[in-house]
């Protein structure tokens, strides 16, 4: 019995001895001497995989740049992205796994709202905190969570600054609104901020339409806003519909101005919708991000670091993906040499009017988790190397 | 505003029928539910859309092509996998559809990107005004096309000997085996004619729905169509189709928004309740 009891003894007091030594050099799970874990949650292999794809490379290209100019505060950034097909239960399950497998400092940009709020409880339970989730659903700072810090504006603000737009800069007299949107949360959350609007600017609204995820055919939807006699069209679409959409007004010879919000202001959506979306007497769209182009420095950054890194063209959810990393990486220069999960939380509440070239300018509070509600709008351009959006005018917020 | 969603509705009621006729033509012949028919409509689209930016071939022959490579692969299919997976329960086989769905939509995402494609198409984007109608050159295509499909094949199957032989193979298997026909033959004949049949909607679908790995998923509103008709019944996959396509338009406007989505399922519901083998089906007697 002595003789099997000693290696027993022997390992518990490596164990105690390795705990001590490992907690006693850094106090935070997922932070070493030279290094951070931080871990992603997108779709990779889901419907929306293009985003999910688009934004980790974005980020992975931003923690590239900065691991190569020698890290943060000198640890090195370690990025791990884990796919949960755009599935609630699978993001939980993927958030797990970063928590307690790879133990993770924490979770950064997880892809989708649902996915987000899903993982919430977990997170909180082990004081993670979420960095950025990549949605603009209000829910994600109203109410504010201790551990959640979302940039984006949400679609409730993006529907106010459009019909701001179309008021005060095309100085539409007397528009009837009319409001085409995906019936889910994001869709809702737009429908809800038309509404708002209407009431605050005394608007008819004459039309709602939505529609179904993956419908292809909106010939209805179009000639019950055209027969309503609508003349603004405020809409809430992802990358295929606007084409449909606009078919079906040229069919109906119908021209109204089309303001969309932010997941529509991707070039594959004038590619797609081809000449049909310069039809109507205008299409905007209130975009989250800056105008990447030369006069943006942070976008000249972007350009070139994702030439040094990537082959392939970068694109718009690329460039949000950036913008969401460097956001992160701010964080974490605040919060110090000595890293921790508390410690990172008070370094984001102390952002105030952060300016990351990319968003708008984003400030956090304890008791505020939204960081901006800014937007730029951008509009279409026709050119021989296909058409584009460019932006208008600065960021800017809602009026009310 | 009646007549033009009649005539959006008679077109989009064209598109389901495309693809319900894939799902019938399998299901005539070997009596399983290919649930892939959706897949392979996408794979014939991408398939169409490399030789045609990748090759660079005239857009005809792109067609001829596609459709060739997609009859091919349907035959592959079938040898390779369906053959062994003959005599197991129905059940076994249409798992297995479900299960290459999946994996056809992922292998695209792969081959292809996830990304959305726009299928450059020569018919160029004009309109014909019929009194206070108006309907695309694209619509009165996918309508031709269609009714051209159903006819050829209805002929195929009422006249040609290899077409009778896949009759007799859906009545009655074993009885075709003894009377001399090569049921294998057929099995093989009728995949790679579906899986043609899904490249020629794939790709005449391509401007309507555009290509990515997921318009697939079309499939679903295609396959109530397919039942309503009576699931074995050509000439029913058209009527469903079409049924499913305008009512689906006509409620949109005429009813309250939230209708449009479900209504091709409440129809489906009320013409099953009273004509269980749907509206073409013959009802099987089967003795045991």
């Amino acid at each position: 019995m002595e003789i099997k009891r000693y290696p027993f003894y022997w390992v518990m007091v490596m164990a105690l001895v390795s705990v001590f030594a490992v907690t006693s050099a850094w106090a935070e799970v997922g932070v070493t001497e030279t290094e951070i874990k931080i871990g992603g949650i997108v779709d990779l292999s889901g419907p929306i995989a293009f985003m999910g794809k688009g934004v980790s490379d974005g980020a992975a290209a931003y923690f590239r740049m900065i691991n190569d100019q020698g890290g943060i505060h000198g640890r090195k950034v370690v990025y791990l992205v884990e796919d949960d097909s755009y599935s609630p239960p699978k993001s939980v399950a993927a958030a797990k796994k970063l928590i307690e497998r790879d133990k993770v400092f924490c979770i950064f940009m997880v892809l989708g709202s649902a996915q987000s709020l899903a993982m919430y409880p977990t997170l909180e339970r082990a004081g993670v905190p979420l960095i950025q989730p990549a949605t603009q659903n209000s829910r994600m700072a109203f109410p504010p969570k201790k551990y959640l810090f979302h940039a984006d504006p949400n679609y409730i603000t993006q529907a106010k600054i459009g019909i701001d737009y179309a008021l005060k800069e095309l100085k539409m007299k007397d528009p009837k609104v009319a409001v085409i949107y995906q019936d889910d949360e994001p869709g809702q959350d737009y429908l809800k901020g038309v509404r708002e609007a209407c009431n605050h600017y005394r608007l008819q609204l004459v039309a709602e339409a939505p529609y179904k995820r993956g419908s292809v055919d909106f010939s209805s939807q179009v000639a019950k806003m055209k027969n309503a006699g609508a003349n603004l069209v405020m809409m809430w679409t992802l990358i295929r519909e606007p084409a449909g959409m606009f078919k079906e007004a040229v069919k109906l010879l119908w021209r109204p101005v089309w303001i969309t919000a932010t997941p529509s202001t991707a070039n594959v959506v004038l590619k797609l919708a081809g000449d049909d979306a310069f039809y109507g007497k205008g299409f905007f769209g209130t975009a989250i991000l800056a105008y990447a182009w030369e006069m943006n420095p942070a976008a000249v950054e972007f350009m070139k670091a994702w030439a040094k890194y990537n082959k392939r063209p970068w694109g718009f959810y690329n460039w949000y993906g950036w913008g969401s990393a460097k956001i992160m990486v701010e964080g974490v220069r605040r919060a110090g040499r000595d890293l921790t999960r508390e410690g990172l939380i008070k370094a984001f509440e102390t952002f105030t009017d952060y300016e990351t070239g990319v968003f708008g300018s984003i400030t956090w509070r304890k008791d505020k988790r939204y960081g901006t509600q800014e937007c730029v709008i951008q509009a279409p351009i026709k050119s021989p190397a296909g058409n584009a959006w460019v932006q208008i005018g600065d960021f800017r917020a809602p009026s009310f | 505003m009646f007549l033009q969603q009649i005539a959006s509705g008679l077109a989009l009621g064209c598109v389901y029928a495309l693809i319900a006729l894939g799902f019938v033509l399998i299901y005539k012949a070997t009596e399983v539910v290919n649930f892939a028919q959706g897949e392979f409509m996408m794979l014939g689209a991408f398939v169409a859309l490399s030789l045609m930016t990748g090759a660079k071939l005239p857009f005809f022959l792109t067609i001829f092509l596609a459709v060739m490579i997609m009859g091919v692969f349907g035959m592959v299919l079938e040898r390779m996998v369906m053959r062994r997976l003959v005599g197991e329960p129905i059940f076994a086989l249409v798992m297995f559809t479900i299960g290459l769905s999946i994996f056809l939509r992922s292998i695209a995402g792969m081959v292809w990107s996830t990304d959305t494609f726009k299928f450059p198409t020569v018919f160029g984007k004009s309109f014909t005004q019929i009194g206070s109608v108006t309907i695309s050159s694209m619509d009165i295509l996918v309508v031709s096309i269609t009714a051209a499909l159903v006819i050829i094949l209805y002929l195929f199957f009422k006249f040609t000997d290899i077409g009778i032989a896949m009759e007799a193979t859906s009545q009655n298997q074993f009885a075709s085996f003894l009377m001399g026909i090569s049921v294998e033959r057929v099995f093989n004949l009728i995949w790679a004619i579906s899986a043609m049949v899904a490249a020629v909607a794939g790709i005449l679908l391509a401007p309507i729905l555009f290509i990515h790995k997921d318009m697939g998923f079309i499939g679903l509103k295609a396959f109530p169509a397919a039942v309503l008709g009576g699931f074995g019944s050509i000439p029913g996959a058209i009527v469903g189709g079409l049924i499913i396509g305008l009512s689906e338009n006509l409620a949109g406007v005429f009813l309250p928004a939230w209708v449009k989505d479900v209504f091709a399922y409440i129809i489906l519901i009320a013409v099953l309740m009273v004509r269980p083998e749907g509206i073409f089906g013959i009802q099987e007697k089967k003795r045991v």
